[in-house]
């Protein structure tokens, strides 16, 4: 076996005494050997480096999936609750219901006569254009 | 005393037994040989194992595997809503929840079943029996009201859970339901319009494949594909929420009133063809008159009486037979074949003219011109009229009536289906036929669906209707003027609606026993009737009202339907906005605009305001 020798931290001291040097077999430490290791910790340091990125982006994707899938539930749920809206909507502008409102809970009573609103006005200046096409094609929904 | 242990006194048995060091040796190698055979079974299991699952089978765990990891949702398709022609949504599908059971967990199903029993207003039996079947999945309600399921969920019963499903509603309740039609609880059209545009409303369902971790997320980068599901297409209707919820308001008014079984009133506009309203009430057994779910404007044939006289007569017109000034005498009561038709009321012989003898509804008189006709050229522009056959309306049920062919005429078959018996049509078919007076003598083709919209909003419209000519403009328009003279001077004058010329015709028919015959005098059960059109010289909506059964006090069409046919055309003019003979005058003149909606009258109102308000310089 080869017995390497430390360098030895010599009390002040002990100045003028022989200095032992550590001299290994092969001599002392050389260019490449020394490339080696930093070329080493280099790769040990990028290796854990890439560990951790791979671990946030595992991460990142963990969480977008999440994100993604709470997304998606959401819009479901935004699509059904739309639907039931317009139901609602279309309930409540329902002639039966504001009949019933009207004569129920509001106490409203028929007139005897009903005066119907003119369609066309009489001497009007308003430069508007006539309607193009058909009047009834209303709302979108 | 010493401290050391006594040996004698803790050994037990065989403390003192020597044992052979060989045998020892034995021992411990019978051990070792048991426990290394042990272990080399339990390896040989597991490799038996891993080879059956590697090498053997693989394929069967795999798919098990995928099971529990990969989940394939399927993505329903929402049922296309049916709206009005204005957008208003008529019927529609939301989710609902639905109350399930699995009765495997259910704990105590007597007590369940009592608990559920007051909630879901159920039969607590009939619960009981879903929760101890002996499948894992049982309906106790579906479609629930929201609250209902909450309220259940609250209970925190086992084995019980809710699951959302979509339910078809419609805002309206019961109105239009006739036309509209009904799904099954699986929202599968089985009447009406529901029905025959099921394949169009459904829609194709889609499907969903994604990779799920134990808790139901799904697994980044694992499989993850969606065919996305094709939602139903929207239909849109003919119809006018506002006309059909007022036809029904007042038709129910107007039965009711008239102590009728029930009643029709179905409102088109002429030159499309164009179903604007069609409803239907019947009287109850407990005799209150509500809208009904049949669409009888298509599915019920009546004979029409006296409406369709206006058809004979253009016939008789078309043919050059006569002309609307033609005077003729007519008697009372005139003898055809082995049958005697009269006038009501009878009368002494009159001077009459074609104008007169349509404006009086004179059977005698009607009958005199269509024997001048001949029974031929009645027949044929009855069919020309779309009598006796099904209308291009494409409702499931619909009747073609019944117009038999000339083959099977007996003797008195032409004078009495030129007065409108013996002879059934369909509410729409009579509608459908005074359209075509209305129309310039061009029969346009009945039709409840303006279009439809796509997934993506787009609107299609549907392919218009062959339309038919039926007659000669001229003809049609002295049809029409004599029409008019029904509703000003003749039997019509309760159908007037103020400020517009309208033109009509009344109709009071025998309604035939079901044993056959029309029962005698006194004892006739009638159907009244009303058609006409407004504005007379420029026709834009053609209503029938039919009031079944109405009571022998007031059984006339005059009495019983054309009531109803004013006060709906007064609403109807305003909601369509149809201009009245005064608003008419100088409609043309530059600066008079016809407002187009109520917001947009505002929008004039307020425009005159900012007008009248603006300083004018000089």
């Amino acid at each position: 076996m080869t017995a390497v020798l430390r360098p030895v931290r010599t009390p002040r001291s002990a100045v003028g005494r022989p200095v032992e040097r550590a001299v290994s077999r092969t001599g002392g430490r050389t260019a490449p050997a020394a490339g080696i290791g930093t070329a080493g910790l280099l790769a040990v340091t990028a290796f854990f480096v890439g560990l951790m990125v791979l671990a946030n982006f595992h991460v990142v994707v963990i969480g977008d999936q999440f994100e993604f899938d709470r997304l998606e539930r959401r819009l479901e749920t935004g699509l059904e609750q739309a639907q039931v809206l317009r139901y609602e909507v279309a309930r409540l502008e329902s002639p039966d219901r504001i009949l019933l409102v009207a004569e129920g809970r509001l106490g409203m009573k028929w007139p005897p006569k009903r005066f119907q609103l003119a369609t066309v006005r009489f001497g009007d200046e308003v430069g508007l254009a006539a309607p193009v096409g058909d009047p009834f094609a209303g709302g979108n929904r | 005393m010493s401290r050391r242990p006594d040996v004698t006194a803790a050994a037990g048995r065989g403390a003192n037994r020597e044992v052979p060091l060989r045998t020892a040796h034995l021992g411990f190698r019978r051990r070792l040989v048991f426990a290394g055979t042990l272990l080399v079974l339990a390896a040989g299991f597991l490799g038996w194992r891993l080879a059956a699952i590697q090498i053997v089978e693989p394929d069967r765990y795999l798919a098990r595997g995928e099971s529990q990891r990969i989940r394939s949702v399927a993505l329903t398709a929402v049922r296309g809503a049916i709206v009005d022609r204005n957008g208003v949504d008529l019927a529609l599908s939301i989710p609902l929840p639905s109350l399930v059971a699995n009765p495997r967990l259910v704990t105590d199903p007597v007590l369940t079943a009592r608990r559920l029993a007051t909630l879901l207003d159920a039969d607590m039996e009939f619960l009981e029996g879903r929760l101890t079947g002996d499948g894992q999945f049982a309906y106790l309600g579906r479609h629930l009201d929201p609250e209902v399921a909450a309220e259940v969920m609250a209970l925190d019963l086992d084995g019980i859970r809710i699951d959302e499903e979509r339910a078809r509603v419609r805002p309206g309740e019961r109105s239009a339901l006739g036309v509209l039609g009904r799904t099954d609880i699986d929202s599968r059209g089985i009447s009406g319009l529901e029905l025959v545009y099921d394949g169009l409303l459904s829609g194709v369902d889609g499907r969903k494949v994604v990779e799920r971790d134990l808790k139901g997320a799904s697994i980044p980068g694992g499989q993850y594909s969606v065919d996305p599901p094709s939602h139903g297409w929207t239909l849109v209707t003919t119809i006018d929420r506002a006309l059909q919820f007022e036809a029904e308001r007042l038709l129910t008014e107007g039965v009711d009133r008239a102590e009728g079984r029930g009643g029709i009133l179905v409102a088109m506009d002429p030159g499309t063809g164009e179903v604007l309203a069609s409803a239907t009430v019947v009287r109850g057994d407990d005799g209150e008159v509500r809208t009904s779910g049949e669409h009888r404007a298509v599915t019920w044939t009546y004979e029409p009486g006296s409406i369709i006289k206006p058809l004979t007569f253009s016939a008789v017109l078309d043919a050059a037979v006569a002309s609307p000034d033609t005077v003729r005498e007519v008697p009372g009561l005139i003898e055809v074949h082995d049958a005697t038709f009269r006038d009501a009321p009878l009368h002494d012989p009159l001077d009459l003219s074609v104008a007169d003898v349509l404006c009086r509804s004179s059977n005698v008189g009607t009958i005199m011109w269509a024997t001048d006709l001949g029974p031929e050229a009645l027949h044929a522009k009855f069919r020309e009229f779309g009598l006796g056959r099904v209308s291009a309306v494409d409702f499931p049920g619909e009747s073609g009536g019944s117009l038999l062919s000339l083959a099977k005429w007996s003797g008195t078959s032409l004078p009495t289906i030129a007065i409108g018996q013996g002879i059934s049509a369909t509410p729409m078919q009579m509608v459908t036929a005074y359209a075509a007076l209305a129309n310039d003598g061009i029969r346009p083709a009945p039709t409840l669906v303006l279009g439809t919209r796509d997934d993506g909003g787009m609107f299609q419209p549907r392919r218009s209707g062959r339309t038919t000519k039926v007659l000669p403009s001229t003809v049609a328009a002295e049809v029409v003027a004599m029409m008019e003279g029904v509703v000003e001077s003749g039997t019509g004058t309760r159908a007037a609606v103020p400020g517009y010329r309208v033109a009509g015709k009344t109709g009071t028919a025998w309604k035939a026993r079901p044993e056959g015959g029309y029962g005698s005098e006194g004892d006739r059960d009638y159907v009244a009737s009303f058609v006409g059109f407004l504005p007379a010289d420029d026709p834009r909506l053609v209503v029938l009202v039919v009031v079944d059964e109405p009571s022998r006090v007031r059984y006339s069409g005059g009495r019983a339907a054309a009531p109803i046919f004013s006060v709906f055309s007064q609403f109807a003019v305003r909601r369509l906005r149809i201009p009245s003979e005064a608003e008419r005058v100088g409609l043309e003149q530059a600066g008079r605009v016809r407002a187009r909606t109520p917001a947009h009258q505002q929008v004039l109102d307020d425009a005159a305001l900012e007008t009248a308000a603006t300083p004018t310089g000089g």
